[in-house]
């Protein structure tokens, strides 16, 4: 999930807030949130964030803000901490820094050698094929690319 | 009950038939999840057991598993459970009350395909098979995989390949083990250099039911631990070298031990054989042991008219579950002991000891007449 404010980087905050018996929620990257100058141990509420830490709201009115946890799962970061389990596919992208040590010492690669699922192949042969028939085009082989037009038809229909 | 039928085949993966030698079985399995769903260990059980019912209808429809058992941990008793454990089937996670719930498993007619759900992962497709074959396995199993992955959508990323729970496990979600019989390395006192070594390698040495090098029976497993950065194929290339090395290690520590702890090597042997001819008690472990060393005694040659697989049938017969559940009726520790000898004391049938090279004539029949089985 995208940073709310700044609709660049990746969300890795979370917060929620109770207004009007709603649930409002914000998910923030980590540099907007530091550039708010809050640290992300601190317990915040929405209003904090968006109005500075004197908004003159009722004290109780603001959940404390939760600490790092998965956008899709709810993991929180600590979870992960203790027990060393993601919650889903998607805390892999949440928690990556914490994950990519880990990764390191565990793994002879960081990055994935083998199989993939059929549509993920399809996917890397078309880009590959792209690829060559912008060579064939560029070297004015009509033939070949013509022939890795119809290959790359084929995948894609 | 289905499983009392299990229970009296040994499992299909021990292949009764065929001397396996020092590679008694290898095991394959794929670490693979939902996209989309929470993985076991973070959904409630409630989300466990309607993921369950769906990958069930899944797999249900795929042909190679039409035939197959499918069976859910909630409604399994304890001595059930352990008795799927005991064949290999599914690990303690779902063995346990707690954390089995919502868990599942689904084996295949032949039993050399078993699919955990909802353990640590959503799937965990595994392939067992005797001895060292495992391409045979690896391309039954993949074949399986693409049969699944028509049906669901995985958890994938291109950078890190399938998404496991553990991050140990990303990647190719890959983990290929072989069981191997030691007791050759074990009696030159080699083992622990050959398992510091292996562990070097990234490879992980287990004994049975052991610490160390320690090992019940000198039974140990050893299996890859890294799953990303490596192709299936290139692991599989690299296991499979590491277990033949390892069996030509452990041939030629047994040649050296007959030349120079003969007597000593005969000796372990020979007790062993009198052990299982005479006992009328054994506990599990002491039966893991002493079938061992007949294992052993057969592939020496020191024991004549046992094969090498009636010995593994009987390693995984004598199990206290499997025991508890042929036995019926026994019910104490002391009755299932007695079960245990004399199981062993009729596999054991006609089977002879051998004497020394060029001492044959005193015959080890007249001196240990073979008993008729009961
Ligand atoms: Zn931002
Ligand atoms: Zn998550």
């Amino acid at each position: 999930m995208k940073c709310n404010l700044c609709h660049k980087n990746e969300a890795h905050v979370h917060f929620k807030h109770m207004s009007n018996g709603e649930v409002k929620e914000l998910y923030v990257c980590e540099a907007c949130a530091a550039a708010q100058g809050f640290s992300m141990q601190a317990p915040l509420s929405l209003s904090q964030f968006l109005f500075g830490p004197d908004a003159g709201l009722p004290k109780r009115a603001g959940a404390p803000a939760r600490e790092r946890q998965c956008a899709a799962c709810r993991m929180p970061l600590s979870e992960f901490r203790k027990r060393s389990r993601l919650g889903c596919g998607e805390c892999y992208e949440t928690f990556s820094d914490e994950v990519a040590p880990l990764l390191r010492s565990m793994h002879k690669g960081m990055r994935h050698e083998g199989r993939a699922p059929a549509a993920e192949r399809i996917r890397r042969d078309v880009w590959n094929l792209r690829k060559q028939l912008k060579d064939a085009v560029a070297s004015q082989r009509f033939e070949d690319a013509a022939a890795l037009r119809d290959r790359i038809k084929a995948l894609t229909q | 009950m289905i499983l009392d039928d299990l229970v009296k085949n040994p499992g299909a993966w021990l292949a009764t038939g065929r001397d396996t030698g020092v590679a008694l079985s290898h095991r394959i399995r794929l670490a693979r999840n939902v996209k989309g769903e929470p993985f076991p260990g973070w959904a409630g059980v409630g989300v466990r057991r309607v993921l369950r019912e769906r990958l069930f209808e899944t797999l249900r429809d795929i042909p190679a598993l039409r035939n197959g058992l499918f069976l859910n941990m909630d409604s399994l008793d304890a001595l059930d459970r352990e008795t799927l454990k005991e064949r290999r089937l599914i690990s303690l996670e779902l063995v346990e009350q707690d954390k089995g719930q919502g868990g599942g498993v689904v084996v295949s007619e032949d039993e050399q395909i078993a699919i955990m759900i909802n353990e640590e992962d959503h799937f965990r497709i595994q392939g067992i098979g005797s001895g060292m074959d495992a391409r045979r396995t690896w391309t039954r199993l993949r074949e399986l995989d693409e049969e699944i992955e028509q049906r669901v959508e995985y958890a994938f990323s291109s950078a890190l390949g399938y998404l496991t729970a553990c991050p140990s496990n990303v990647g190719t979600g890959l983990r290929v083990s072989v069981m191997m019989h030691l007791p050759g390395l074990r009696i030159m006192d080699e083992m622990g250099p050959a398992a510091k070594g292996l562990e070097k390698m990234g490879l992980a040495v287990r004994g049975l039911n052991g610490e160390g090098t320690e090992a019940w029976g000198n039974l140990y497993q050893i299996s890859n631990q890294s799953t990303l950065g490596e192709s299936e194929e290139a692991l599989l290339d690299r296991m499979l070298k590491i277990g033949l090395e390892m069996a030509m290690h452990e041939e030629n520590a047994r040649t050296r031990a007959l030349e120079s702890r003969g007597v000593s090597l005969r000796d372990h042997v020979g007790r062993a054989f009198g052990i299982v001819r005479h006992a009328t008690m054994l506990s599990f472990q002491e039966a893991v042991d002493l079938l061992s060393a007949l294992r052993l005694g057969v592939d020496l040659g020191l024991i004549g008219r046992l094969s090498v697989g009636r010995i593994n049938e009987a390693l995984l017969l004598t199990q206290p579950a499997h025991l508890q559940k042929m036995a019926g009726a026994v019910k104490t520790p002391d009755e299932r002991d007695e079960w245990r000898a004399r199981m062993t004391r009729d596999m054991l049938g006609s089977a002879t000891l051998k004497g020394a090279r060029g001492r044959r004539a005193a015959g080890a029949r007249s001196a240990m007449p073979a008993r008729k089985s009961s």
